[in-house]
């Protein structure tokens, strides 16, 4: 291993440098400057050196280059710097000796920690000292020239893995534990081996160890978090995804994922405070925002359910101002409150409905089953066809008329309906018959006409 | 910042977390910087505060991106810098400085200027180089726990 020592870390440094191609991607021509100027005072020619004022500019390079050195504001317009990375790993897949670095003002926990579930090289802020550039470009040098001894053991190890030498990558991982005071990451790959092997046991039992030894250790949490689900621990598992998104918050997947869990293990007053984070946060994305509308949407039920009704409209009023006019969220809550003969608060939500849906099929269809609560049954039954003659399908209508249509005893009406809905829609096959025997209940009265 | 090592299991009931503790608004937030910059020698003010970024620092001055026509070399500037912390800190720095070198940026009209710091209050200047400091310091500290080297 290189000794601490600037003199023959700079000479590492030189022969690393040499003969690389250096693109240097900031919207900033202050930044590109400066960077470059430490650069050269550390021995690169200005030749080596590309520089490029936007992402779309520094992909264009990065797929002419190819460099082995990329330095990046996290920062580029309206693209992530980050993203010229996962580029780069798809053009250079060996990338053994390539260097990933932000050079950034954005100062954030949450820039920081993509950074670090990225694999980033090195993550420097500006304003940086020429002192602190210098120094961190020289670490990263050293890392990927000579690393320690500790990683290039599991770098064996995983190279055994991927040859399907378990026992052997075992070993090595066992061996790289011995060669450093915290050896999470060492942890982290016999717990992925054991994962491999479907030990779900012993792999969780390393993950958790990696994490003993560091309680921020990305990979172990994921792995962790990953370990759990697949065992359907989902308490444990919210526990742990509580943790990867305190100490890497950005990330939307996971948010999602902490959403999904915070309802499967009923945590529903959480649902609510991450409600009220998320309204504030600005990187809100389609994904995100369908999670947080379905789960406002699944605790208003729950609270249907424990007949906190008021509560109930409280939290639909917020998956529907979430919403802006989704359609398919202002129909789940309809639905809901239906279910529990709520067709009044139902109809204010349908009246959420931006103009421009209301010749859509979820409009038509909730106007309907709203319908079906307070009109008679024959007009309902009219609306019903109408729609079906206008070819406006949907689950709803057949249900609605399939419960009708047997009330009113019209039984060749109702087959054709229940033919019609199963061809239409296969997987509701329940629904329709829970339908049909919502007309028929035990202690019903012989058929009438309609 | 979470420091590296931890003797507590993950399970232990003191290391639950409450859902405000898990998403916290600050997470997304960066240290903001704001200018005020006069040129003292044109008696002139920088009006576009928002095209002015502080890129580098060095032991008694710093390097800017300014607005075109800001200054010229040899100008003297009086620079008032107001850094926001995420956890609400203010730290204000107040100084003159001499431009010592321009260089403009043809593709954004700006300029790139070095300027090293002349009248100003030395407890203040190296409070507000501890801001970025203290910050990089620990991101290298978060870096190496996070990915275990």
């Amino acid at each position: 291993m290189i000794k601490p020592d600037p003199r023959a870390q700079q000479k590492v440094f030189e022969a690393y440098i040499a003969d690389k191609k250096i693109l240097i991607a900031d919207s900033s021509g202050t930044a590109r400057a400066s960077i470059a100027n430490v650069l050269v005072t550390m021995g690169v020619k200005m030749s080596q050196i590309t520089l490029v004022n936007s992402y779309v500019n520094a992909e264009a390079e990065l797929d002419r280059l190819v460099p082995s050195v990329v330095i990046a504001d996290y920062d580029l317009g309206r693209r992530c710097g980050l993203d010229l990375l996962q580029r780069i790993r798809a053009l250079k897949p060996t990338l053994k000796n390539s260097l990933f670095i932000l050079v950034t003002g954005n100062t954030s926990q949450s820039a920081v920690a993509k950074a670090a579930e990225e694999d980033v090289d090195n993550y420097i802020i500006k304003p940086f000292t020429a002192g602190i550039l210098k120094a961190q470009l020289l670490k990263a040098v050293i890392m990927k020239m000579d690393p320690p001894e500790y990683l290039k053991v599991i770098e064996r190890g995983k190279l055994e893995l991927g040859k399907g030498q378990t026992e052997l990558a075992i070993k090595s991982f066992e061996y790289s534990k011995t060669l450093d005071s915290a050896p999470s990451l060492g942890c982290f790959y016999l717990g992925q081996t054991h994962d491999i092997t479907k030990a779900m046991e012993n792999a969780a039992g390393n993950y958790s160890k990696g994490l003993e030894y560091n309680k921020i250790h990305y990979k172990c949490l994921v792995g962790l978090f990953e370990n759990l689900m697949n065992r359907k621990l989902h308490v444990e598992a919210y526990d742990v995804i509580k943790k990867l998104s305190q100490y890497f918050p950005a990330n939307p997947q996971r948010m999602t994922s902490v959403l999904r869990l915070a309802i499967m293990t009923r945590s529903y007053e959480d649902v609510e405070r991450y409600y009220r984070i998320f309204t504030s946060i600005d990187e809100r994305n389609e994904e995100m925002i369908k999670y947080v509308c379905a789960a406002l949407v699944v605790c208003g039920k729950y609270y249907l359910q424990q007949n906190f009704g008021s509560r109930a409209i409280e939290l639909f009023q917020k998956a529907a101002i979430t919403a802006s006019g989704r359609t398919r969220v202002l129909r789940e809550i309809i639905l809901a409150l239906l279910e529990f003969d709520m067709a009044k608060e139902a109809d204010e939500f349908l009246r959420k409905f931006p103009a421009e849906s209301h010749k859509g099929v979820d409009y038509l269809a909730m106007n309907l089953a709203i319908m079906d609560h307070s009109s008679p049954r024959s007009l309902t039954i009219e609306k019903g066809r109408e729609l079906l003659a206008q070819n406006f399908h949907d689950p709803v209508i057949y249900r609605v008329l399939i419960k009708r249509s047997a009330q009113a005893g019209l039984g060749h009406a109702v087959e054709d309906l229940m033919k019609q809905a199963l061809l239409k829609f296969p997987d509701q096959k329940i629904q329709f018959d829970k339908a049909l025997a919502a007309a028929n209940p035990p202690q019903s009265s012989a058929p009438r006409k309609a | 910042m979470p420091k590296n090592t931890s003797k507590k299991k993950p399970s232990e009931k003191n290391d639950e977390l409450s859902a405000e503790e898990v998403i916290t608004l600050s997470a997304f937030e960066s240290v903001k910087l704001t200018f005020e910059v006069g040129n003292t020698t044109t008696r002139t003010a920088v009006q576009d505060r928002e095209r002015i970024h502080l890129v580098e620092l060095q032991e008694r001055g710093m390097t800017l991106e300014v607005p075109g026509r800001t200054c010229s070399q040899g100008h003297n500037l009086m620079i008032k810098i107001e850094a926001a912390t995420p956890d609400k800190k203010t730290v204000s720095f107040n100084a003159t400085a001499r431009v010592d070198d321009l260089e403009p940026l043809p593709d954004t009209g700006d300029e790139r200027i070095t300027i090293s710091l002349l009248q100003f209050d030395e407890t203040g200047w190296k409070d507000f180089c501890k801001i970025f400091s203290s910050r990089q310091e620990a991101i290298q500290h978060f870096l190496t726990a996070a990915r275990g080297y």
